[in-house]
């Protein structure tokens, strides 16, 4: 009864276009007024223990990296260097854009980041080589979930904190699953090369290869020093993100001199405007996961579940269609830190392994980010190609299937994601 | 007013500029510290997550301001254009109602845990400073809220997007820069 009115009252909310963080705020609120023994002054308290937190401090980290990287030409730079290795192939820009989405992922832990960053290069680019606009677009929209998939990753971290699951451990089960999806998108943009060779120019050789490398060595040592940093111990996600900010800064500072002092701080600037709505959502969302916690929902779904379904896969194949369904309508990081504690309960008796699953609800909401109507990463393309939403839309089906495919490949192959980390 | 116009169009953006670069700054200098000195800087860790509480919440308030919080806009497509303005209001009453809501609940917490007279476990300060943030953030985005509805109802939905505006300047730098 209780959690079904706080559950009315959020989505009541969020239709009356109440701010989503504002919703779940209220509606954590909603069960105490009402008399059910959740104190009110136990939401305030998670609020705040929730973001007095070390794990969180990345995020907001990781998307000051991702956006001094972009402006200080390093983005540029890793596109430049998958061009100048995949260029000659058929389809072969469109394959390093893939390609570039994913070096650009292993320094940035957001998919709509990555749209922006790649997208803003690569899709001109595509379009005056004779790719398809809306292929161009599309191919650039679906990449960007490579930007949560590749570590590091905001939902990943999201996640950890929520499940109480290593992020350092979520980091390694990411780049299985992101090989597979990046791998199927690349096949599709060789696919689409194949088919219209005719219209296509090549741009590898623009640049040769050294010269390439030579221009790109600061900016691939960047993921190098990330993911090097936290896979080897030598830091935390955390810090890696305060190392992946204060690398950027220096090398568009001082080595590739694209960027001064003042424009630096005025990129930060420009960040926090991304960054100040994402936070206050981790916040109440913990508090709202807390209550529903609190009113015993994961039982009663364990025992709404357990009666219904038997098989670990088919559970997995009905969370699979709910969290998809979810991250449709859904703000990620809401869905993950109201429904991680909610549903991972669930996940374990059935044997699922919690790191496993934070991959599967990962790759998931990814997917969430691409799918209208709410889907980040379209709605940053259309402010970067002006085209409409409807149009962006009729070029989904076919990478929006190969997503899919990739989903039902890391549900259903657990070592996939597992294979990693268990090495280590 | 130059003073207040600056209260008005900076103070938050340039807070949490501020914050995000000292945070940054901060736990680059403690890897430093552990690795290369060898000495650890012990509070580095806990001003680093006290300013993130900060820093949420004063974020809040810019997002208001700047019209930055992810809202579902299902409602106003539905209902068509000419209910945009209604729902904008409703959209301001729920953050003004959440605003108050924490202030109700979260000074008497604040003022519990001041007179426990708590310190916070390396850097000594006082506990009940990182939960002011609460408060503090809340009254914010409701004054902020306050001056959006004013703003509408004095000069209707005419001022443009301010986020429109600031992607496609980066997007054309962007572009600019790219071609190569």
């Amino acid at each position: 009864m209780y959690p079904a009115l706080a559950l009315g009252s959020f989505i009541v909310l969020l239709f009356l276009t109440v701010p989503i963080a504002i919703a779940i705020g209220l509606a954590s609120f909603v069960p105490g007024w009402l008399g059910a023994p959740v104190n009110p002054s136990q939401v305030i308290r998670t609020i705040v223990t929730a973001l007095d937190s070390f794990p969180l401090l990345a995020v907001p980290l990781f998307m000051v990296a991702g956006d001094i990287m972009t402006a200080g030409g390093l983005a540029r730079r890793l596109f430049n260097f998958a061009d100048a290795l995949l260029g000659r192939l058929n389809g072969g820009l469109a394959i390093s854009t893939v390609a570039a989405c994913m070096l650009f992922g292993a320094i940035s832990g957001s998919s709509p980041a990555t749209v922006a960053a790649i997208g803003a290069m690569a899709i001109p680019l595509l379009t005056a080589n004779g790719y398809g606009k809306r292929f161009s677009t599309v191919l650039v929209v679906t990449s960007g979930t490579l930007g949560v998939i590749v570590p590091p990753s905001i939902p990943m971290i999201i996640y950890g904190m929520a499940a109480n699951v290593s992020v350092s451990e979520l980091f390694l089960a990411g780049i299985g699953p992101a090989m597979v999806i990046g791998g199927l998108l690349m096949a599709y943009a060789f696919w689409y090369g194949t088919r219209h060779k005719a219209n296509i120019r090549t741009t590898a050789g623009d640049i040769p290869f050294l010269q390439a490398i030579r221009n790109s060595f600061w900016a691939l040592l960047a993921p190098v020093v990330v993911l090097g940093g936290i896979y080897s111990g030598v830091f935390t996600p955390t810090e890696a993100a305060a190392i992946a900010v204060a690398y950027s800064a220096f090398v568009s500072l001082f080595v590739f001199r694209e960027l001064t002092f003042p424009d630096l701080v005025r990129v930060v600037g420009r960040t926090a405007l991304t960054i100040a709505p994402i936070l206050i959502i981790t916040g109440t969302g913990a508090a709202l996961g807390r209550v529903l916690n609190l009113l015993g929902v994961p039982a009663m779904l364990g025992d709404f579940v357990t009666t219904i379904v038997h098989e670990p896969l088919l559970l997995l194949l009905l969370v699979n269609a709910i969290l998809l369904l979810v991250g449709m309508v859904m703000e990620t990081l809401a869905a993950i830190i109201v429904l991680t504690p909610i549903l991972l309960p669930v996940m374990l008796i059935y044997g699922v392994d919690p790191v496993h699953f934070g991959i599967i609800m990962t790759v998931n909401l990814a997917i969430g980010f691409v799918t209208p109507p709410v889907g980040a990463n379209i709605f940053i393309a259309t402010q970067l190609t002006k085209l409409g939403l409807v149009e962006i839309c009729k070029g989904l089906p076919i990478p929006l299937t190969l997503l899919i495919v990739g989903l039902a490949i890391v549900t259903y192959i657990p070592a996939v994601a597992l294979w990693l980390p268990s090495m280590f | 007013m130059p003073v207040l116009r600056f209260i008005d169009q900076k103070s938050e953006k340039y807070l949490l500029t501020a914050i995000l670069i000292t945070i940054s700054v901060v736990l680059v200098v403690q890897v430093f510290m552990r690795y290369v000195l060898n000495s650890p800087l012990v509070w580095a860790e806990e001003l680093a997550r006290y300013l993130l509480v900060w820093c949420t919440m004063i974020g809040t308030s810019l997002a208001v301001r700047e019209s930055r919080h992810i809202i579902v806009d299902f409602a106003p497509v539905l209902f068509g254009p000419r209910s945009i303005g209604l729902f904008r209001m409703i959209s301001m009453a729920g953050i003004i109602g959440f605003g108050i809501v924490i202030i109700v609940y979260s000074v008497p917490f604040v003022l519990r845990v001041q007179q426990m007279n708590q310190l916070s476990p390396s850097l000594e300060i006082p506990i009940w400073w990182v939960y002011l943030a609460l408060p503090v953030g809340a009254a914010a985005s409701i004054l902020r809220a306050i001056q959006q509805l004013y703003l509408q109802f004095r000069y209707g939905l005419a001022a443009p997007e301010p986020e429109t505006v600031e992607t496609t300047a980066i997007a054309s730098e962007l572009q600019e820069k790219a071609g190569r």
